[in-house]
């Protein structure tokens, strides 16, 4: 599969025997690169989706001397009867004062030592939709009802999370650029050097009456074949890379890290990029061979 | 063919001058002169390494020496050259060596094995067809050349000092090659200072002297 019939020396003895492993190297990068913004994307997808529309309403359990719990519960009423005759409201719900124990307990401690301090209640609201004014407009309404309340409108970290999302996909893209153009650098030196080293050969095919695509064929061939085996090497090693992130990833619990499952898309272009490495390279090498040979007579 | 040509490298004197020869189809000829006479460049001329400093290189109808790039392939495909230094692949064998005009000529498999076979049977290598250059010997290599030059019938066989390094039996094997490919209708031309060589045959020649051509009469 690998023995391509060419006229051209053997690869281990002229330039480019070396792409191979910089093909490995840099499908590696590109595969990591590639998977920190898929995941990156799905993770972004999936707070998007559970994040967009959502408030949640913190009611102080006491506001300066007052700490009574009739008036705490009152409070409470005051906010989920608001939410519930606003048309705006698709949902709401109380969180359990367990629940918001055990979120704290990785900060805080014991839940003992949790259970004494004076918890506010939280209200998780869904909103119909996630335009701002609607969601201004039901703020506005439950602070007069209760201005010491506090509201956490979870759009405004999405977008700070977007902003972080976003520069880091453009680091990603950056990434990949880079990839592409050491590849194709690589390539080019690679070619001009072996060029060098089979000028002979080259002359010899001219004087035979070879066309320059004949020529240049050759050669791009053999920097498809060293790529396409740099790169599934590169790609098998991202593959053990990639399984064994993931294995970490799942021991974090899903409240930081959310267990994403990545698209039939990224598993499909991680494993084309050994191609995409060989079709670069092998372009590369035809362009670089056919501007060194119109030099030539 | 050429026809008021003149060669010089950069801006040093003129290696070639008014030089005017034509030849024709089927004809024998010894292109004859001192050793740096300008012998080879004439020949480089002819299979289109070099384009001419003035005048012009006319093949099978052509202007070679005003032909685009892309036209001189077709062009050198009618032309079997044989050099001084053999110009073999050394990491190719004998059969893949005469079998790269047929190659690059697109020939399929089968065309390529039954002519490469025949043509190295012809000049005697049926027993080396698998043999690298290296291991060959300056006649056997020579041999090889010819097989190449030859291998896809060209019209014009072009050969550098083709006995240069070769004992005399072995010359004298070459040249019968040369002539018998002439009978078979191929215009071959012959650079050589070897005099006692010329000397066997009735062949025309061709003396460069001082980068200037005279043709000497038959003998």
């Amino acid at each position: 599969m690998w023995n391509i019939r060419t006229d051209l020396p053997a690869e281990q003895k002229i330039a480019g025997h070396f792409i191979p492993w910089l093909v490995m190297i840099i499908v590696v990068h590109g595969a990591l690169a590639l998977s920190g913004s898929a995941y990156l994307s799905a993770v972004m997808e999936e707070w998007e989706t559970n994040g967009a529309g959502t408030l949640t309403v913190q009611v102080p359990h006491s506001i300066g001397k007052e700490n009574k719990d009739s008036s705490f519960n009152t409070r409470i009423s005051r906010i989920t009867a608001i939410l519930d005759s606003n048309l705006s409201v698709t949902s709401f719900r109380i969180i359990e004062n367990e629940k918001i124990v055990s979120l704290l307990e990785p900060w805080l401690g014991s839940a003992d030592t949790i259970g004494d301090l004076p918890l506010p209640a939280l209200v998780d609201v869904t909103l119909a939709t996630s335009e701002p004014e609607t969601t201004r407009a039901l703020v506005e309404l439950l602070k007069d009802a209760n201005p010491h309340i506090l509201v956490d409108d979870h759009r405004v970290w999405l977008e700070k999370l977007a902003d972080l999302a976003l520069s880091l996909e453009i680091l990603a893209s950056t990434i990949a650029a880079l990839l592409i153009l050491s590849l194709t650098l690589t390539v080019i030196l690679a070619t001009r050097s072996s060029l060098a080293e089979c000028r002979d050969t080259i002359e010899a095919l001219h004087f035979v009456g070879a066309k320059d695509d004949y020529v240049a064929r050759q050669f791009a061939l053999r920097s498809l074949v060293q790529s396409v085996k740099g790169g599934i090497a590169g790609l098998a090693i991202s593959l053990l890379i990639i399984v064994f992130l993931m294995s970490v990833a799942r021991r974090i619990p899903d409240s930081l890290l959310p267990d994403i499952s990545l698209g039939i898309g990224y598993w499909l272009l991680l494993s084309t990029l050994p191609v995409i490495a060989g079709g670069l390279a092998m372009l590369a090498a035809q362009v670089t061979v056919r501007r060194a040979l119109a030099e030539m007579i | 063919m050429l026809s008021g040509v003149g060669l010089k490298y950069g801006q040093g004197p003129d290696i070639l001058s008014d030089i005017t020869i034509s030849l024709s189809k089927g004809s024998f000829h010894f292109l004859t002169g001192h050793s740096g006479a300008g012998k080879t460049s004439l020949l480089s001329l002819l299979y289109l390494a070099k384009r001419p400093t003035r005048g012009s290189v006319r093949l099978f109808g052509t202007d070679a020496s005003a032909a685009r790039r892309e036209e001189l392939p077709n062009i050198r495909r009618r032309l079997g050259v044989i050099f001084q230094d053999f110009r073999l692949l050394d990491h190719l064998s004998a059969f893949d060596n005469v079998a790269l005009p047929l190659r690059v000529a697109g020939l399929d498999k089968s065309e390529i094995q039954s002519n490469v076979t025949e043509i190295l049977s012809w000049v005697g290598l049926s027993n080396y067809i698998g043999a690298r250059p290296p291991v060959l010997s300056g006649g056997q290599k020579q041999l090889v050349a010819i097989a190449r030059a030859v291998v896809s019938r060209p019209q014009i066989i072009l050969a550098d000092e083709p006995t240069g390094s070769v004992d005399d039996k072995t010359a004298r094997r070459l040249m019968q090659l040369f002539v018998e490919l002439n009978k078979l209708g191929a215009c071959v031309l012959i650079a050589t200072h070897n005099e006692g060589l010329v000397d066997r045959f009735s062949f025309p020649r061709l003396h460069l002297s001082n980068g200037t051509l005279e043709q000497l009469d038959l003998k």
